[in-house]
């Protein structure tokens, strides 16, 4: 049995590892409301994008006659090689939210057929996939619980990029989607090539006049839509992540309370054990001083 | 007086401006400048970096720098999608004469290790800022 001051001693330091987890947690509820925000402010213009793009596909024969020099976000090909795009977290402490993402990760790869490229964001992702031997062609990191937009402008552009010169011929996003503080599904999406979405049939729209034309207005929107994708998806990861954290130092705080409380016990235990051990061994003492007088 | 129409500028972080009461506005298209009036027909364009006008209904104007994205007008409503875009009057002018220095410098200097194209657009970017600032 540990002495009262060893106890002592291990009460003291969960104590103070309670009061970091309790601080943590306060930190990530603030950036999770921030982040929250920051998810609800972007809404509006990545609804708009993909209004604006469905208005400028919305005969489908436009897609047929793009050429492939022009518009290579928007090529079919055969697929060969399939990217996936693998968003985590770039710090620990947040629960199962890293390791959930790239397990999903990790079955859709090794349920695809084909070759398979990775590029990462987060250095959680980027560990992973190094230390597997994966073919990793680039990896982003340093924002992963405050993306701004041009984050996404960054993957995007390297996607897009390594797309169009035949690095893969298939894009897959991994990103979490965020529910709840509570609740997070990793998801698996195709971005690239870009499907254009397709309008809801029975609303009458207006035929829209582009300046300049169909063609160039796609050439820059394509690019654009694409980057919103990958906003989205990074907002939604953030506040997965934020969330993630926030409910995994709430237990830890929770955890190191309910420690404390146990240590205190047995302290309690320790020190009457020893008055006792003391009491007796006096008395003791007493009596037999007693004996030997008589 | 000229019929007002539903105005607003989006960009990916938020709503920059909305208005209900817009009269005219002027931009430049990747084909040329244009200006819409109220009732427009629908029209779908792409922007260039370069300043846009509003007018309104009290006479006031107002200039916005946006740097690239799309405008749309359909049914009296027009929307301006705009990755970059700032007021005139929220354009720090000496961060964007600093840019204009900064890229008229590298577009000079000649060496090839620059990239001509990245100069030229953080010029064209720092220009606009400024035209449209100097309209505030």
């Amino acid at each position: 049995m540990a002495t009262a001051r060893e106890i002592h001693r291990h009460m003291k330091s969960v104590g103070n590892i309670g009061k970091i987890t309790k601080a943590m947690k306060m930190v990530a509820a603030a950036r999770l409301r921030r982040a929250q925000e920051r998810a609800a402010a972007s809404r509006p213009y990545a609804i708009k994008i993909k209004e604006v793009l469905s208005n400028v596909v919305s005969d489908p024969s436009i897609l047929a006659g793009l050429s492939a020099k022009k518009h290579p976000l928007l090529q079919h090909r055969e697929v060969k090689k399939v990217g996936y795009l693998v968003l985590a977290s770039d710090k620990g402490l947040a629960g199962a939210y890293s390791s959930n993402a790239l397990k999903l990760a990790v079955a859709e790869i090794s349920a695809c057929d084909s070759e398979v490229v990775v590029i990462t964001s987060g250095r959680k992702a980027r560990d992973f996939f190094r230390r597997r031997g994966y073919n990793v062609l680039s990896s982003h990191m340093g924002y992963s619980d405050r993306p701004s937009y041009d984050n996404a402008v960054e993957i995007a552009q390297d996607a897009a990029k390594r797309f169009a010169d035949q690095g893969f011929d298939e894009l897959r996003i991994i990103f979490t989607l965020f529910k709840t503080a509570l609740s997070q599904t990793p998801t698996c999406e195709k971005i690239l090539p870009v499907e254009p979405p397709v309008k809801e049939k029975g609303k009458a729209e207006a035929t829209f006049m582009f300046e300049p034309g169909e063609d160039e207005t796609l050439e820059v929107l394509a690019p654009k839509y694409l980057e919103t994708v990958v906003y989205a998806a990074l907002v939604q990861s953030a506040a997965s992540e934020l969330g993630s954290r926030m409910t995994a130092m709430s237990s830890a705080t929770d955890n190191a309370a309910k420690l404390v409380q146990n240590l205190e016990l047995s302290y309690n235990k320790a020190r009457q054990a020893t008055i006792t051990r003391e009491l007796t061994e006096i008395v003791g003492g007493v009596e037999a001083l007693k004996q030997a007088q008589q | 007086m000229a019929t007002p129409f539903t105005f607003e500028i989006v960009t990916p972080d938020k709503m920059l401006f909305s208005a209900e009461n817009v009269t005219y506005v002027g931009f430049r298209s990747l084909s040329g400048g244009l200006g819409i009036k109220a009732k427009h027909l629908p029209i779908i364009a792409t922007l260039d970096i370069a300043p846009m006008k509003l007018e309104f209904t009290d006479g006031t104007a107002k200039s916005f720098a946006v740097c690239g994205g799309f405008l749309e007008m359909k049914d009296n409503k027009c929307t301006v999608l705009a990755t970059i875009a700032e007021a005139d009057t929220d354009i720090d002018t000496a961060r964007a004469n600093a840019a204009k220095e900064r890229a008229e410098h590298r577009l000079q200097s000649q060496s090839n290790d620059i990239d001509h194209a990245r100069a030229e657009r953080a010029l064209k970017r720092a220009l606009t800022r400024l035209r449209a600032a100097s309209k505030a």
